[in-house]
């Protein structure tokens, strides 16, 4: 074999010259080459585009191969009154034809619209996203048409059975089935193969990664779902409550199939239970079968007889008495049944289909134990060994815990944890449709012969079931068919609040669990979660530790074939599961081998069996993405190719030594320009680095950097991987924070959820964007203490916030409480200043009227007054002819922005003299700004379409929130200009102050470092190096500091600006890199004295958007009542809210009838009616006169009397 | 008058751009009084309404009006080499009679710059607009591009840089210059940096120093951040540097570090820097807008104006 010889066949003469780089040793600053080189292949959102490459490759074509043909034959017609005797005839024949359709090969073309005039261009997705279009592109497959005719007798039904020779083919090439959403900068998407130059032409920005669909012009992502792995055998100890002790679990699916999991549980009982059961018995939950059988009679209904198979299979050393004695109880539970029909009836019985006869019910339970038990093991017949084997397995795993040899398993370790990406969510989307367009293909051919009408495919697919199931699942976020309950939120809209915000969203991943349980384990951070997950990013309350963020290094995979891993185990003499004796299990050197979950064979040296494959792998002879675990303890090796598992590279330890060597870090920066530059690939090729899952990690000693390798207190001498850089484990928005090893960890964690919310620029493309809302920050600056995770988050160049001089003091009382003062003059001059952009949609819609006249559907037009109804009461004046406003106009509240009508039918109610309805859209009523750009387009079905973009200048002002990158968030409380503000004696002027008091409890340290490297930074002209787990220490900052003349902690004497006199104190002032946070004042003011009110209740609205009142909830009335001031409550909820007045008839009680204009007054209740009485005039709320006629509609009087009160005071 | 003083002015250096001073024998309110002015109520003119007629530019209209008002504009009286006060020029635009804007109130600039692609050029690079590119309707007003010669020199632009055009944008729009005051915005501000120090006293105990090793003073003369002191290799004295008063910037660490040094906390310190309190160094650094011996002499009549005022009202209350 050819293996581990590559190296001795290096040139010799080189050796020298190569060995003296090679003595350097490998830095961790050398780290960062390899780290650029993976983001330089990769980028940001691989996981996303290779998991739907692999969908569009492979997957897709996959599933239309396993859908399986359409058979159909006609059924013999028997019209009434109609020649019988060729009924007759047809019945008599011996043959009957069948008809074929199988589905071949499918093609994707490029994305393409169809307009409505039926031309058909090639689609981009910036215009896909200005005219609310969806980003996809046409499948088209191959159909063939055989027709065969076979016997009378043949099951059609049957995909098995052949046919024979067919007698006529038709071939139908690339028949439509739908259109495809793509992924943005997947490899079927168009700007793949772009280069900056032809993505800004496009109207694409230049950083973004893609990885999201543009669904009805909103780009969606698919949020990686997480679960838990198949396959796998679970032992789980049960508490005393539940019957058992131990309870064994395995999930079994087959890989890419439609069937639903079937888990098999296998239970041992606890010791002394009640009734007949003695106790440690062991018995299995069967699907279909009522009652847990004991396992013993599965062994035996799979053909395994004799107590000595079973016991083999099941305790593998007869010499161990412990486990023997312990599974005797199973095996006298099911001593009157030794034989195998009498298992398998026994099964039987207790299956669904009991008053049948004993063949019928043993067949019944045959089909159950090769169909629905542990379908990954095999369904096909004659798997009963290889069942045997897997039960035997999971039986021996249960006594082992029981015998307390083995712990019980860890249900939120991550290596038994899969994400589900786009890839398999849409293929099981695409399998469910695809299932349901066959159904109607069938459900067609079968009419048409039927009806002896003539076949068309192209009729007979139906392609918007496609088209319109992934767009709705995409574009509502519910997966799976409409009206389902399915899975919500799995598509969501991508957040473009900033740049960082949309790659932490590209990357996130969430646990479908009930947010409400309070079970705090599957929300905290386990251990294997090292590198794989971002231990700071993840939102707070509800859904804590339940949505996750991707490290940056994580990788997911995206699934690899396993029968190249099967082939290697057979040529690496792996022996058959079928073809040994359980007896050689319990040898010492024998292991078991399981791929997949799959128990396919021994090996008897498990160590060469893990060596080579190893090694093979780091030549990528086997996919660099397949894991490898060797359990020495359990003498297992279990190999993985599955999709789904989370990994991530690290630098390969040989002898103590890192594989990789200096020449190929300087090959990887290029250094030399004769040799060729190193990729990330080549790197895998060569072995010097490799893909570790979760699993496997466990099997690994790392190293934390490369120093800890050959240092004399080395930690370990058996160190096979070490950590490429440990600041890799942190995720997007973590990787933003400076020093965020200085911080107490929750503060990490704000700042992780803060960054999503900074101004910044989300998209080097956002002026030919038309966003629904959009904040800009105007003068965005680098920040002057950088990580060097952020070059490859392109922060530089799409930042976030501005590096101010914040002075840490308590000046003049008006920074209190988590408030800022800001420089007023910095303000002037722009500091913080923002754009806001905000679009209006609309669009000519089909009327529902119908056809008068020529109005067929709504207009865009300026509505004039004579023949529109309904209009608003803003202002139309500022609309052109065309309807929309022109761009430059200024325009407030309440402004109408787009003009449109609607026709009224003029046939329906009485003639008026209006034709038209107004259907305008007006601004939001607090905004104000100029109309920044008019897009007007058609849609897709040939309506005209507009979007309006309206710009505003936010100035920052008291109330802006602002934000440090520590968690450290306030709102300014005060701006003061220049002369107000204190100075240092250079003149130096904060721009922000910040309360101290921010600091010590929080434990920010961070934020204090910044400032200080800053500090050094801003006067030695470069950028400061924040990268956590460096050696950079803060007594080096301070000498810095001190050496260029300044106090070393960064603290000055300042004066006081108002008086000029000298603080007493020194402060600690310096730049720190603040961001400006949407939320601003102006979006939310709000008071309001009269108002709308509900329609119902005719109490006030709620929310500002409506100019809503402000509630006096029940907590607000309380105090009120404590406070006892009962008029003040009579004026909130009285008299400010519904009041009302009702007429009263003081004889009967009910509400009498009163005209006040012409002053009559009546009771018309049959009581009082033609009776003299009184009527009296009484105010109730709205709510309570409410109250009483839905009582009345519920036939229950209720009657008010009035009574004079002499009160001390009757003013109101 | 009772304690009246004699204030007096020390000039250490004087450029157009930058004046650096001693204001002795006064008092801190009237050094801060004279810094406040300086940077918030010296009158000048900048530009505080933008006509747009054609923006094609990737900023948007109020971005360019921002940056337009940031532009220091100098007022040059005729026969003068200076950037002088505008006041008696101008008058502010509120108390003008005209309607909206006239010659006595405002100046007005027009700038019109297309980027025109003749389609021989290889390479479109981005044409910068400038302050060079404003025309003045008034001679004596004009854009200040520069500082100095020397800041010209090593400018990338022609002068202030206001936006970037693309091949094919316009930028076409009117500017009026108005007079005001840094209190309204900051754009009227004609100083960068006003600002003043403490003149320090700094006082060595020779006895006290005398019980020091040679180390301990030398770790004296490194501890200061701002290198006050040196160490006399010869006879191994501390004294301070001669400039160290242009130096001094209060830090605490010689105290921290003589307090360990100490044999008992209550002895004396060995070296003590104090902040006097009638001697302040002041440094005024402009934007342009004006020359900074104008900015001083501005302020001095702003300051002379108020107080007239305050006499006079004070004089009013009397007669009541």
């Amino acid at each position: 074999m050819a293996y581990n010889d590559g190296g001795e066949a290096l040139p010799e003469e080189e050796g020298d010259e190569v060995m003296d780089i090679d003595e350097i040793p490998v830095t961790q600053e050398d780290a960062w080459a390899v780290i650029s080189a993976y983001f330089e292949e990769k980028g940001l959102v691989r996981q996303q585009l290779d998991s739907f490459d692999e969908f569009i490759q492979n997957t897709m074509q996959e599933l239309v191969d396993d859908s399986g043909d359409i058979r159909v034959s006609p059924e013999i017609q028997h019209m009434v009154g109609y020649d019988d005797e060729a009924y007759d005839r047809e019945q008599e024949k011996e043959t009957k034809f069948v008809f074929e359709i199988h589905f071949g090969q499918v093609y994707l073309s490029k994305p393409t619209t169809v307009e409505k005039d039926g031309t058909i261009t090639n689609m981009f997705p910036h215009e896909a996203r200005l005219r609310n279009m969806t980003y996809s592109a046409p499948l088209y497959v191959d159909v063939d048409l055989n027709q065969y005719q076979v016997g009378r007798e043949v099951n059609v039904n049957d995909p098995s059975e052949d046919l024979g020779e067919p007698v006529a083919t038709e071939h139908a090439k690339k028949e439509f089935l739908g259109y495809v959403p793509i992924m943005l900068r997947s490899l079927f998407c168009v700007l793949s193969d772009k280069d900056d130059a032809d993505l800004s032409d496009l109207g694409e920005c230049v950083y973004d990664q893609g990885g999201y669909f543009v669904i009805n012009g909103s780009e969606k992502v698919i949020i990686a779902q997480e679960r838990l792995s198949n396959n796998h055998v679970y032992a789980f100890k049960k508490k005393q409550p539940s019957k058992f002790s131990w309870v064994i679990e395995t999930r079994s699916q087959v890989e890419n199939s439609t069937r639903p999991v079937s888990t098999l549980y296998i239970q041992m009982y606890h010791k002394g239970g009640r009734g007949a059961i003695e106790g440690n018995q062991i018995r299995s939950t069967l699907p279909y079968i009522r009652t847990d059988i004991p396992v013993v009679i599965i062994f035996r209904a799979l053909g395994y007889v004799a107590d000595r198979d079973i016991i083999e299979h099941v305790v593998y050393d007869l010499t161990d008495g412990e486990m023997m004695d312990l599974f005797r109880p199973s095996l006298e539970e099911a001593f009157v049944i030794q034989r195998q029909d009498v298992a398998l009836d026994f099964i039987g019985r207790r299956g669904s289909a009991r008053d049948v006869t004993k063949e019928d019910r043993m067949r019944y339970a045959q089909a159950i134990l090769q169909k629905e038990v542990l379908p990954h093991v095999g369904t096909e017949e004659h798997c009963e060994t290889k069942k045997g084997f897997f039960i035997g397995y999971a039986v021996h795993k249960l006594l082992m815990c029981r015998l307390g040899r083995a712990e019980e398993d860890d249900r939120d370790h991550f290596g038994k944890k899969r994400l589900d990406l786009a890839g398999p969510l849409l293929g099981g989307l695409f399998r469910v449709l695809f299932r349901k367009l066959t159904k109607d293909v069938r459900k067609h051919l079968q009419r048409c012969l039927d009806e002896g009408k003539h076949f068309n495919i192209g009729a007979a697919i139906k392609s918007n079931h496609i088209t319109d199931g992934l767009k709705y699942s995409l574009a509502t976020g519910n997966w799976g068919d409409k009206g389902m309950a399915t899975k919500a939120g799995v598509s969501q809209v991508l957040n473009r609040l900033t740049y960082a915000s949309s790659l932490s969203h590209l990357r996130r991943c969430n646990t479908p669990l009930a947010r409400t349980g309070k079970q705090a384990k599957p929300r905290q951070l386990h251990n294997t979660h090292w590198g794989m997950v971002c231990p700071a990013e993840t939102p707070e309350g509800q859904a804590v530790g339940l949505v996750k963020n991707l490290a940056l290094m994580a990788y997911i995979t995206t699934g690899t074939a396993q029968v190249p891993v099967l082939e290697f185990l057979e040529e690496f003499s792996t022996e058959n599961l079928t073809d040994i004796l359980p007896s050689v299990i319990a040898e010492p050197n024998t292991c078991k081998i399981f791929v997949n979950g799959n128990w396919v064979g021994i090996h008897r040296d498990p160590k060469a069996l893990e060596e080579t494959f190893r090694s093979l792998r780091r030549m990528v002879d086997i996919d660099a993405e397949v894991s490898i675990v060797r359990d020495i303890a359990d003498k297992e090796v279990r190999i993985y190719t599955d999709a789904g598992r989370i990994c991530r590279p690290l630098f390969v330890v040989q002898e103590q030594k890192l594989a990789i060597k200096k020449h190929h870090i300087m090959q990887l920066q290029g250094m030399d320009p004769n040799e060729k530059k190193l990729t990330w690939t080549d790197l895998l090729m060569e072995g010097l680095v490799e893909y570790i899952d979760t699993e496997e990690e466990e099997t690994t000693m790392v190293a934390m950097e490369p120093n800890d390798l050959d240092s004399d207190d080395s930690y370990s001498s058996t160190y096979t991987h070490c950590e490429i850089h440990p600041s890799m484990i942190l995720g997007v928005c973590a990787s933003i924070i400076p020093f965020p090893d200085h911080n107490q960890s929750p503060r990490n964690t704000y700042q992780s959820a803060m960054g999503k919310q900074a101004m910044g620029i989300y998209a080097s493309n956002y002026q030919v964007r038309m966003d629904t809302m959009a904040h800009v920050l105007h003068y965005p600056q680098k920040p002057l203490c950088t990580t060097r995770a952020m070059e490859f988050l392109h922060f530089r160049e799409l930042p976030s916030g501005v590096n101010c001089i914040v002075g840490i003091l308590v000046y003049t009382g008006y920074n209190q409480e988590d408030s800022l003062i800001l420089n007023q003059s910095a303000i002037d001059r722009g500091l913080f200043r923002s754009s806001y952009y905000r679009c209006y949609i609309d669009q000519e819609k089909a009327s529902t009227v119908g056809t008068i006249g020529s109005l067929t559907s709504e207009l865009f037009e300026k509505p004039s007054m004579d023949s529109t109804r309904g209009m608003k009461h803003g202002e139309y004046g500022k609309l052109d002819d065309d309807g929309l406003v022109a761009p430059g106009t200024r325009v407030s509240g309440d402004d109408v922005l787009i003009g449109k009508t609607a026709p009224i039918d003029a046939t329906a109610g009485m003639p008026s003299r209006y034709s038209k309805r107004d259907c305008s859209t007006s601004m939001k009523a607090n905004e104000h700004g100029i109309v920044d750009n008019v897009l007007i387009s058609t849609t897709k079905e040939g309506y005209r379409f507009t979007k309006v973009r309206i710009r505003n200048v936010r100035t920052p002002q008291i109330g802006d929130k602002f934000a440090s990158r520590h968690g450290q968030k306030g709102t300014i409380g005060m701006t003061y200009r220049q002369e107000d503000m204190p100075f240092t004696v250079e003149g130096i002027v904060p721009d922000i102050i910040v309360n101290p008091h921010a600091i010590p409890s929080r434990m920010t340290i961070a934020q204090l470092i910044e400032c200080l490297l800053g500090k050094v930074v801003v006067f030695q002209g470069c950028e400061g190096d924040a990268t956590p787990f460096t050696d950079v220490t803060v007594e080096d900052i301070s000498t810095r500091l001190h050496a260029m003349g300044y106090q070393r902690h960064g603290n000055e004497a300042l004066y006081q600006g108002h008086t000029g006199r000298p603080l007493n104190a020194r402060v600690f002032i310096g730049p720190t890199f603040y961001q400006r946070l949407k939320h601003l004042v102006d979006d939310k003011v709000h008071s309001r004295a009269r108002g709308p009110v509900a329609m119902l209740t005719r109490q006030p609205l709620e929310g500002r958007s409506r100019d809503g009142g402000l509630r006096m909830g029940e907590m607000e009335r309380d105090c009120l009542i404590t406070h006892g001031c009962a008029n003040f409550m009579r004026d909130r909820f009285f008299v400010n809210s519904d009041q009302y007045r009702i007429h009263i008839c003081e004889r009967c009680g009910l509400t009498a009838q009163a005209n006040l204009k012409k002053m009559t007054y009546e009771c018309r209740s049959p009581m009082c009616v033609g009776r003299p009485t009184q009527i009296c005039q009484v105010e109730i709320p709205y709510a309570a006169k409410l109250l009483l006629q839905e009582l009345n509609s519920m036939c229950i009087q209720t009657r008010i009397y009035t009574k004079n009160v002499t009160t001390r005071d009757n003013s109101y | 008058m009772p304690y009246q003083r004699f204030p007096r002015v020390e000039i250490l250096s004087i450029q157009p751009q930058e004046i650096k001073f001693i204001l002795s024998e006064s008092d801190t309110s009237v050094a801060n009084t004279l810094r406040r002015i300086m940077i918030a109520e010296v009158p000048t003119l900048a530009i505080d309404l933008v006509e747009f007629h054609e923006n094609s530019t990737v900023l948007n209209d109020e971005y360019i009006a921002h940056r337009m008002g940031l532009i220091p504009v100098r007022y040059q009286p005729a026969e003068s080499l200076k950037g002088s006060d505008c006041s008696d020029a101008f008058l502010p635009h509120r108390e003008c009679v005209c309607y909206e804007h006239c010659m006595r109130c405002s100046v007005e600039f027009e700038l019109d710059i297309t980027y025109k692609v003749t389609g021989e050029e290889d390479v479109l690079a981005p044409l910068t607009v400038t302050s060079k590119d404003l025309v003045s309707n008034n001679e004596l007003v004009q854009p200040a591009h520069f500082l100095s010669q020397d800041e010209q020199d090593e400018a990338q632009d022609e002068g202030v840089a206001i936006v970037k055009l693309g091949p094919g944008q316009r930028l076409k729009l009117k500017a009026i210059a108005r007079m005001g005051i840094s209190k309204e915005h900051a754009k009227w501000c004609p100083v960068a940096v006003a600002t003043y120090r403490f003149w320090p006293e700094i006082h060595i105990n020779d006895e006290q120093m005398a019980t020091l090793t040679l180390e301990q003073k030398q770790e004296l003369v490194d501890t200061c951040p701002d290198r006050i002191l040196e160490l006399d290799e010869v006879t191994g004295d501390i004294r301070a540097v001669d400039n160290a008063w242009d130096i001094c910037t209060y830090t605490e660490d010689l105290k921290f570090a003589q307090a360990a040094m100490k044999k008992r906390p209550e002895d004396d310190d060995f070296v003590t820097v104090t902040q006097s309190k009638d001697r302040f160094i002041f440094n005024v650094e402009t934007t342009g807008a004006m020359d900074a011996d104008e900015i001083l002499l501005s302020a001095i009549r702003v300051l002379r104006n108020r107080l007239n005022y305050l006499a006079q009202e004070l004089e009013n209350l009397k007669d009541m």
